[in-house]
């Protein structure tokens, strides 16, 4: 039999369309790949209907838990700095975060963090990963696994996406066996992707006749061959048309200047007020990275520097979810690589600290206004319901709806989403 | 084959034919068995096992482009493909498969192709990528034998410079045994052992978790040294260790000596305490270990005896060939994944090893093959299901009865010799326990012994010492009562003399004191010297029972291993038999639905003639009774005109009745009046004029009804008349109403037989993706095989014209050109280009590379791939005109069809059809001077950018 692909009836059309619903939502490695349930399109349809987003705030360096989520004014390591009420009466946080205090009931604070390392790169790690880097195991970054596990139909966006501070840009290496399909596009210093805009000296016209021409060439090949793989590399140009059409999604610079000015003219202002266009524009995992909190020197000094910054931008940004009703779908997370230690060192610094510090969560599928966990009363261990990168890691996903303690099929290989030796914390969650 | 507790070298593949071992024994080459070749031989099998039909066989172009990705990792040039696309030598395939094996680009391509299978594009940590691609390309071009470049990278001595490079394989996964126990796994035995690190794998039943520390008992006495101070790191090892396990589902506890996949346990040969190293592991230097397990690992894996090594590497170099692995994904190898053809597999771990591992004459044979020439396009699948099929179907359907059977038998059996594992283990791990608490014991009464040894030293030393004392004091004091009796009045000496008295008897009341101790000490030193001996025997006793388990341990492992390979292997042989019968089963079901899909379209097709005939047949209907209803006009018009008469005639005739009726009356009257008036002349005349009235009145009357009679009976006549003519229009009307009925009946019946068409046509479309996915799964079609980042990007530079300019750059930059033989320059050259456009290969392998550390056969597309394509500078770049590239060339052609011709040998490896010739002609038409060089330009950026290019076909 002649391969009927290029028929162009009717019922091949449909055909083809399904075909190709069901490849984005499977792995690029293969149509196999995917959530066992994702595969299902009553599954895929409940999905978009109430699409999720993911939006981390990574302190870069190591926030001090005592300069902002967990002060301990009056005692031998609470440093120079007090405790202010926050709109959630009882809880209070450092005074450093005038802004965000008044956001609380927003939020939660998980006050009970151990990740058993006080290494950067480990840290780091494992707060983003949900598990620790061995030689032998690499896993995929949230980002990757919420890509995956929400992947939206028919977008040409990408599902992941890093505001990198620094310059930079194309692909990341951070989705291990989910496929470079997941990996983080890197918008370096908020710039719009890599090879986003039509090269000088080609116009509309020439670009869409290259690519007419393109497609024909395409069209007579696939009507003798046409394979998975194939629909998924002429998708792909497609997709970057689309993408190129789409490119205002990336550039903060529409956004008005009202809203400039209230979340900062600083790069982590307008790195905020870019995510918000991003998730309004329902990527499915944004992260910003606010940068450097490794104050081995002059802590209280940066920290009042730094956290100035991020307080406007950060209440501006939660403040604004909220508003525009996106909180319900919109799981906001503040994590670092570790906290500070308590101990004050001689040059008014504090250093590395894994052992007992705080991540602040909120938004979708979180208890609003919660405080989970505690710390002793100088903050030098945890207290109360300890918990770690990995039950973090299965509390996040499951805000957002994923079943964490379920497996990615990949390549025939069953792979966990999270540590399947850990699991959520529940009272965290709605 | 003896299963021996403790061999150091044994046959570690079950299974292997005697003359198997006999060529390796003696050497024999397979050329040298009067067998047909390799490739003759492939195919023999392929084609005995085949179910559906194969494609056919590739055209040059195809063939070529194929052919040169494959061995030289790039297109061929448009001059070259115009060359070999005219030549009519019949042997040319062939030829072309040689000149490219000798072509500098093979070991290039091959060193390449062997660093992303061993270092999965990992970044260098301890050894500088550069080097290790060296030594990887030297050995490729020193035709190195493959088990032995494997060896030198498994044994490699970190701390020997010589043996440095080529330890990156072990250093840069940080010399961390999981790390390594996991890719050694994949990569040289293709099994993903990984998720059985922690449990037996969950999802691959014969992934256990013994199989995984079989192999990490190889490794796990390794580890990474960086000395302080150092820049460097090495491979550090120990000399013990073993592997001890615990299941974190079932809390099983397990302990395994090494052990290749597919072989038996292997311990440790018996090594003098005091000489366990060579190289006394410190702070500062690396151990080396007398018997290493690691280089014993390295020595076994690939001394050709075990298959699994073979196979996998053979599967590995088939895929590199064919585009998928006869066992897929290639580092999955196990029962429920059995291979394409089993004994295929067999056959090339078999002849690989029997070649000596020699890649390249191997993937000559594969080249060679009919199998490497199936076009890619689907074969034409017959339209009915030969009986052969239901036969075949059949048989399997009998061997699969007898497969289960066997293996249930096999199951009970492998299981028996678990249980006498586990209990032989039970008991190993009791005597162990046992022995660590005898020797714990003996240890303390050794130690008991030794004090009291001691103390019984220091009471005789102390009794010695006194004794001496007791000597000198007796002198004393006899030369002191001597010079007392000389002098006997001094008091002074008397009392010393006295002292001295005093003094020898204390001591020698001393003396007995601690001889009666010493006999003591002696019987308390004796009883803890017997007991330190007898603990010593016991622990002597426990060390032999432990030995003595460790053997039985060992020894139950043997059978157990025999047990478990042939379940496996009988496990293996279903599985495949499964697919066999699946894939017989989509092509029945495919022949079947075209069947149906054909019956369904003659159901479609008759309905629609159907159709046509009822709704002629109803058009005509519809005319007639336009006809009948045009006809009934003239009978209508007589009827009314008749009535229309009728009507007049009775109105003139009620009109003219009152007249009539008074005129009557009047004669009436004037008569009697007559009668009674005979005489009035006035009265006569006037009732006679009467009665002439009258009577005239009366004629007219009659007349007048009899016109009406006329006129009623031609009213009749018309009545009748538009009756029939009415009846006939009714009719008319029925028909032309009962075939409307019809009509839609039949439409209705159409739509139904179209949508069933439709599905049987949606549902054919699925079976045949099936089907072409398993057809290609089974060889019998050409696949579509993405390129790698470097064959792209090579392509694309050969394509644009950059890897010719860069040959002639390098040709004229060559000393004394004429001075070296032409393969010396090829070679020159070669790494001139490679020296000169290598650095563009980084850019696609972080665009079209899949991540470091990941496996990098699959292919993945993303949106910022097509961007990179679309605007990037790179390609955009390469496509400018500069000189002679390609551009350039066609910049200078005046005709479009040469352009078409020019532009499809260079980026297509072929030439264009005359409706892509008439395209690009159309492309091009209407360009002026100034705009041609852009439009030409976005032409080949189409061709390139296109799946034909991205694709090797």
């Amino acid at each position: 039999m002649r391969c009927e692909y290029a028929c162009g009836s009717v019922e091949h059309g449909i055909a083809r369309r399904q075909f190709l619903g069901g490849l984005a939502a499977g792995s690029a490695a293969g149509i196999v790949g995917g959530l066992g349930a994702l595969a299902q399109p009553a599954a895929a349809k409940e999905l978009t209907s109430a699409q999720k987003r993911v939006l981390v705030v990574f302190m870069s360096g190591g926030l001090s838990q005592l300069e902002s989520w967990d002060p301990k004014p009056k005692t031998d390591t609470g440093g120079p700095f007090r405790a202010i009420p926050t709109s959630v009466p009882g809880t209070h946080i450092c005074e450093l975060l005038p802004l965000t205090a008044q956001h609380m009931h927003h939020l939660a604070i998980v006050r009970s963090v151990n990740i058993h390392t006080n290494d950067h790169g480990i840290g780091r790690y494992k707060m983003v990963h949900g598990r620790p880097r061995s030689a032998a195991a690499d896993y995929p970054h949230l980002g990757a696994v919420t890509a995956k596990a929400l992947e939206r139909q028919n977008s040409s966006l990408p599902g992941h996406i890093r505001i990198s501070p620094g310059g930079g840009g194309g692909r990341s290496n951070n989705a291990s066996y989910l496929g470079p399909k997941y990996a983080s596009i890197v918008l370096g210093n908020g710039n719009p992707p890599q090879d986003s805009t039509r090269p000088e000296g080609l116009s509309t016209e020439a670009d869409v006749r290259r690519n007419d021409f393109r497609r024909k060439v395409n069209e007579r090949f696939t009507a003798r061959r046409r394979t998975a793989e194939t629909d998924v590399y002429t998708y792909n140009f497609e997709q970057a048309q689309q993408l190129m059409r789409q490119r205002e999604v990336f550039d903060v610079s529409k956004e008005a200047a009202a809203d400039h000015e209230r979340y900062g003219k600083h790069d982590f202002g307008k790195h905020c007020l870019l995510a918000r266009r991003l998730l309004e524009n329902e990527i499915t995992f944004v992260q910003v990275s606010h940068s450097n909190y490794d104050t081995h020197n002059e802590n209280f000094n940066f920290h009042l520097e730094q956290l100035g910054e991020f307080d406007r931008s950060f209440a501006a940004l939660v403040g604004d979810l909220a508003d525009r009703g996106m909180l319900e779908s919109t799981l906001i997370v503040v994590m670092s690589e570790f906290g500070r230690t308590p101990r004050i060192n001689a040059r008014y610094g504090r250093d590395h600290w894994g052992k007992a510090w705080s991540v602040v969560m909120g938004g979708s599928g979180v208890q609003p206004g919660a405080v989970y966990g505690a710390t002793n009363k100088n903050g030098t261990e945890v207290s109360d319901k300890e918990v770690d990168h990995a039950n973090l890691f299965h509390t996040y996903l499951q805000a957002v709806g994923v079943d964490s303690t379920e497996s990615f099929q990949i390549d025939g290989r069953d792979l966990p989403i999270a540590d399947p030796a850990s699991s959520a914390i529940d009272d965290l969650l709605v | 084959m003896g299963v021996h507790g403790t061999m150091r070298r044994q046959p570690t593949a079950i299974g292997l034919t005697t003359t198997f071992f006999a060529c390796l024994a003696f050497g024999i080459s397979s050329a040298a068995r009067a067998e047909a070749p390799l490739h003759v031989r492939i195919d023999n099998l392929i084609d005995s096992a085949r179910t559906g039909p194969a494609s056919n066989e590739c055209t040059d172009a195809e063939f070529l482009r194929r052919v040169s990705l494959d061995l030289n990792g790039i297109v061929p040039s448009a001059a070259e493909a115009r060359a070999y696309l005219n030549d009519s030598s019949p042997d040319k395939r062939t030829a072309l498969i040689d000149r490219l094996l000798k072509h500098p680009r093979y070991a290039r391509h091959m060193a390449t192709t062997l660093d992303v299978m061993l270092m999965e594009r990992r970044k260098h940590a301890h050894i500088k990528a550069p080097p290790w691609q060296k030594y990887l390309h030297d050995s490729v071009v020193a035709d190195k034998p493959f088990n032995q470049l494997a060896r030198e990278i498994l044994s490699a001595d970190s701390s020997d410079d010589k043996q440095r490079t080529r330890s990156r394989f072990l250093l840069d996964r940080a010399a961390e045994p999981h790390a390594i126990t996991r890719d050694v796994g994949r990569i040289f035995f293709g099994r993903d052992l990984q998720c059985a690190q922690c449990h037996d794998h969950p999802l691959i039943d014969n992934y256990l978790q013994e199989d995984y520390y079989g192999l990490f008992a190889f490794f796990q006495r390794v580890s990474l040294l960086t000395p302080k101070k150092s820049k460097k790191s090495f491979l550090s090892e120990k000399a013990d260790g073993e592997a001890v396990f615990t299941s974190v589902f079932t809390e099983e506890k397990g302990q395994t000596l090494p052990r290749l996949p597919g072989g038996l346990e292997i311990d440790d040969p018996p090594v003098a305490a005091g000489e366990l190293y060579k190289v006394k592991p410190t702070k500062a230097k690396a151990g080396i270990p007398q018997y290493s397990r690691r280089v014993a690992f390295a020595e076994q894996a690939t001394d050709g005896s075990n298959r699994a090594f073979n196979r996998n590497i053979a599967n590995r170099l088939w895929a590199h060939m064919m585009g998928r692995g006869l066992v897929h994904p290639l580092d999955l190898h196990h029962p429920d994944n059995p291979p394409a053809h089993p004994e295929l597999l067999n056959l090339l771990g078999d002849e690989f090893a029997a070649m000596n591992f020699d890649i390249k004459s191997f993937l000559r044979e594969l080249a060679l093959t009919k199998v490497y020439r199936r076009s890619f396009d689907v074969p034409v699948t017959a339209n009915q299901t030969p009986d052969s099929m239901a036969q075949r179907l059949d048989e399997l359907q009998q061997l699969l009865k007898q497969q289960e059977a066997g293996i249930a038998k096999h199951e009970a059996e492998a299981d028996t010799a678990r249980d006498a594992v586990l209990s032989a283990q039970q008991a190993f791990f009791e005597a162990e326990t046992a022995h660590k608490a005898a020797a714990v014991a003996s240890g303390a009464a050794r130690k008991a012994s030794a004090k009291a040894n001691k103390t019984l030293g220091d009471s005789q030393k102390k009794l010695a010492t006194t004794e001496q004392a007791a000597q000198v004091l007796a002198e004393a004091l006899a030369k002191a009562d001597e010079v007392v009796k000389q002098l006997p009045k001094d008091k002074q000496l008397a009392a010393a003399a006295k002292t001295f008295r005093d003094k020898h008897q204390k001591a020698a009341s001393d003396i007995a004191g601690l001889k009666k101790t010493i006999e003591t000490q002696t019987a308390a030193a004796k009883a803890a010297e017997d007991k330190a001996a007898k603990s010593q025997q016991k622990a002597a006793q426990a060390a032999a029972k432990l030995a003595e388990c460790k053997q039985s341990l060992v020894q139950a492992r043997g059978p157990y291993f025999h047990k478990l390979y042939a379940y496996r292997a009988v496990q293996t042989s279903a599985a495949h038999a499964k697919t066999l019968r699946k894939n017989i089963e989509t092509l029945t079901a495919h022949a079947q639905l075209q069947r149906e899909l054909d019956t369904a379209k003659l159901a479609a097709t008759t309905a629609r003639d159907e159709l046509n005939k009822v709704q002629t047949a109803s058009a005509q209907a519809v005319a007639e009774s336009e006809t009948a209803q045009a006809q009934l006009a003239a009978p209508r018009k007589i009827h009314s005109a008749a009535q229309r008469v009728v009507e007049e005639v009775r109105s003139r005739l009620q009109a003219q009745q009152p007249l009539f009726e008074q005129v009557v009356a009047a004669k009436d009257a004037a008569e009697i009046a007559l009668a009674a008036l005979p005489q009035d002349a006035d009265l006569r005349s006037s009732a006679a004029k009467l009665t002439q009235l009258a009577a005239q009145l009366e004629r007219e009357r009659k007349q007048l009804q009899q016109r009406l009679q006329d006129a009623d009976n031609k009213l009749t006549d018309a009545a009748n008349a538009l009756q029939t003519a009415e009846q006939g229009a009714a009719a008319a009307e029925q028909k032309h109403q009962d075939l409307q009925q019809t009509t839609t009946d039949v439409q209705q019946r159409l739509e139904k037989l179209v949508a069933e068409q439709q599905a049987k046509r949606s549902l054919l479309d699925t079976t045949f993706e099936q089907l072409t996915k398993e057809q290609t799964a089974s060889f019998s079609v050409g696949p579509l095989k993405p390129l790698t980042p470097e064959q792209l990007c090579w392509s694309m530079m050969q394509a644009t014209g950059l890897v010719a300019q860069q040959q002639k750059k390098a040709l004229g930059g060559l000393k004394e050109p004429e001075k070296i033989d032409a393969a010396a320059r090829a070679q020159q050259v070669e790494a001139a280009v490679n020296k000169a456009l290598q650095k563009h290969t980084a850019t696609f392998v972080k665009t079209f590379g899949a991540g470091a550390g990941q496996p990098q056969q699959e292919f993945f597309g993303t949106v910022d791939q097509a961007l990179f394509f679309a605007n990037g500078e790179t390609v955009l770049g390469w496509l400018n005109p500069a000189g002679d590239n390609l551009i350039g060339r066609l910049q200078s052609m005046k005709d479009s069809a040469a352009c078409a011709e020019e532009l499809y040998l260079a980026i297509h490896t072929r030439f264009p059809t005359q409706q892509e010739v008439a395209d690009v002609e159309q492309y091009l038409a209407g360009q002026s001077e100034k705009e041609r060089p852009a439009a030409l330009k976005e032409i080949a950026w189409a061709l390139l950018s296109s799946v034909e290019f991205r694709f090797t076909r």
